[in-house]
């Protein structure tokens, strides 16, 4: 299927379910299609676009692309998607609101274990336990926060509003004087650490961080000299965003 | 012109539901009515107590094959209800009458999340509580005349004889008429229809989605266990339009289970409280 929310919410339901779809607007084939349930803080998908025929009074009046009515639609077991909150949407507006067109030379798109295709940009195996000791140096580099790592460079995902992150008062390492860093847990978005391998001025140490096994830090203990970030600066360079996400709100 | 459908997604403590509101716009686009259900909102949430809000809703074109819909969430957090006054009683609800002009047609919704100090005893009013939800209350009803909501009603088209039936798969009936009733653009698509004196009694004699095979043919849409066929019935097919409503009316309160909050399973949670 040549177009893919990403995890974006499409529509609103009571229970996760599949059922047989057609994403052609000038083709009758069916695929499967399975409805799962958003991360807490996914953006709607933001464009008209197919819906479930739960909520529709007339069913079975819809025909061709959409839903197919009278088709199976069992209870789905699936979970939401680690990391999936739509960063990148697959397709374009016509293909989400009146189907794509059928083409069977185009490439079979490959689907991740995590049931999204590789354009979503959603990583498999996010979940898990990761850790990031206190022996792990964490730079503030510019727009983002980077850190490095032994072995493999990977990319790590946070939701906010999962991120706990608490600041010192006075320089580390001996603070016992945690505050709440307010910008960060208010905001909405996705922070992004991607391995950075120039170390700056700025020293950050990420202390021991619980991960909540959906891509998300749930508690970061930092450390890092006080006078070097201005905790009431909610925009830039301060906040690192992937493109074509708005700003937090602070 | 179209007809759109808002539904708007409300949340209290425990339970949830689901309104759904019709209007006729100059065209499908469902950015066109995106402001409409914006001023809706905050109208109906005026009408809510503290504990309950309208947290999304859902733009949808119903009738036109193929077409599509739009999920917002309301802005912020959502519309919360009035400040000091409580909906704590789930069962709660406030019939009210929509009607069409020439009276012949009416539609009922169930109000929920009506403020507690409005209600005496069930189908009784407080007149005394009455004025400030009164004043909401006719602030929204105001807001969908003047808007000229109203909902999707039934006609009769044509009707037909069904000279025979048979089973195939072996419960879905399939139903021989007497001429060809639909016409060539229905084949091959669902329709409801409504059956009459089939049988003389028969768990046929109901609304029924069929499937129109040819113009004179059509077959259930889901296995229906039936006795053979033995008297001729009629089948009636409908259309269905926009129909406005000229005014609406406050009816009576009464009790009226809601469902479960959004995406939370009604199945599986009865299931999973029998373990």
């Amino acid at each position: 299927m040549p177009f893919n929310p990403c995890g974006r919410v499409v529509d609103f339901g009571r229970r996760p379910y599949s059922t047989k779809f057609r994403p052609f607007s000038d083709n009758a084939t069916e695929v499967d299609l399975h409805w799962y349930p958003a991360l807490p803080d996914a953006p709607v998908l933001d464009r008209p676009s197919f819906v479930s025929l739960d909520s529709e009074p007339f069913p079975w009046a819809k025909s061709g692309f959409g839903e197919v009515y009278n088709a199976e639609r069992p209870w789905s077991p699936r979970k939401a998607v680690d990391g999936a909150l739509g960063v990148h949407v697959c397709g374009t507006d016509e293909q989400f609101s009146r189907g794509a067109s059928y083409d069977p030379d185009i490439e079979p798109i490959v689907y991740g274990e995590n049931g999204l295709p590789a354009c979503c940009d959603v990583p498999d195996g996010i979940q898990g336990g990761v850790e990031l000791s206190g022996s792990d140096p964490v730079y503030l580099y510019g727009r983002e926060y980077s850190y490095t790592e032994a072995g493999n460079p990977h990319v790590v995902l946070w939701r906010l509003g999962f991120v706990d992150v608490r600041w010192s008062t006075f320089n580390p390492p001996d603070s016992e004087t945690w505050g709440l860093f307010s910008p960060i847990v208010e905001g909405a978005g996705l922070w992004r650490l991607a391995k950075q391998s120039a170390p700056t001025r700025t020293y950050v140490n990420f202390a021991p961080a619980a991960w909540d096994g959906r891509g998300a830090c749930t508690f970061i203990r930092t450390a890092f000299p006080f006078n070097t970030i201005t905790v009431t600066n909610t925009d830039p360079p301060f906040w690192w965003l992937p493109p074509g996400l708005p700003p937090p709100t602070a | 012109m179209s007809v759109l459908k808002v539904d708007l997604v409300f949340r209290a403590r425990g339970y949830g539901w689901q309104e759904s509101y019709y209007r006729n716009f100059s065209s499908a686009q469902i950015t066109a009515a995106v402001g409409v259900a914006d001023t809706l909102s905050i109208k109906r949430a005026a009408m809510l107590g503290s504990d309950a809000g309208i947290v999304a809703y859902r733009i949808t074109d119903p009738l036109t094959p193929g077409s599509q819909g739009q999920a917002f969430y309301v802005q912020g957090s959502g519309y919360f209800g009035n400040a000091t006054e409580g909906c704590t009683d789930p069962n709660t609800s406030i019939n009210v009458g929509f009607l069409a002009e020439s009276i012949n047609k009416s539609k009922r919704m169930f109000l929920r999340g009506v403020w507690d100090s409005f209600i005496v005893e069930f189908g009784v009013f407080d007149a005394v509580n009455a004025g400030p939800w009164l004043t909401t209350y006719v602030a929204w009803k105001s807001y969908l005349l003047q808007q000229s909501f109203g909902w999707l009603a039934g006609t009769p088209r044509v009707k037909a004889s069904i000279t025979n039936y048979t089973q195939v798969n072996p419960l879905i009936p399939v139903f021989t008429l007497s001429y060809n009733m639909f016409t060539t653009g229905e084949v091959n698509t669902f329709k409801v229809v409504r059956i009459a004196k089939l049988n003389g009694k028969s768990v046929l004699n109901r609304q029924l989605v069929v499937y129109v095979t040819a113009q004179n043919t059509c077959q259930a849409a889901a296995p229906i266990s039936a006795a053979p066929f033995s008297t001729v019935g009629t089948m009636t097919t409908y259309d269905y339009a926009f129909t406005a409503a000229s005014n609406i009316l406050l009816q009576r309160a009464g009790r009226r289970a809601p469902g479960r909050p959004l995406l939370v399973s009604v199945g599986r949670a009865r299931a999973a409280a029998r373990t």
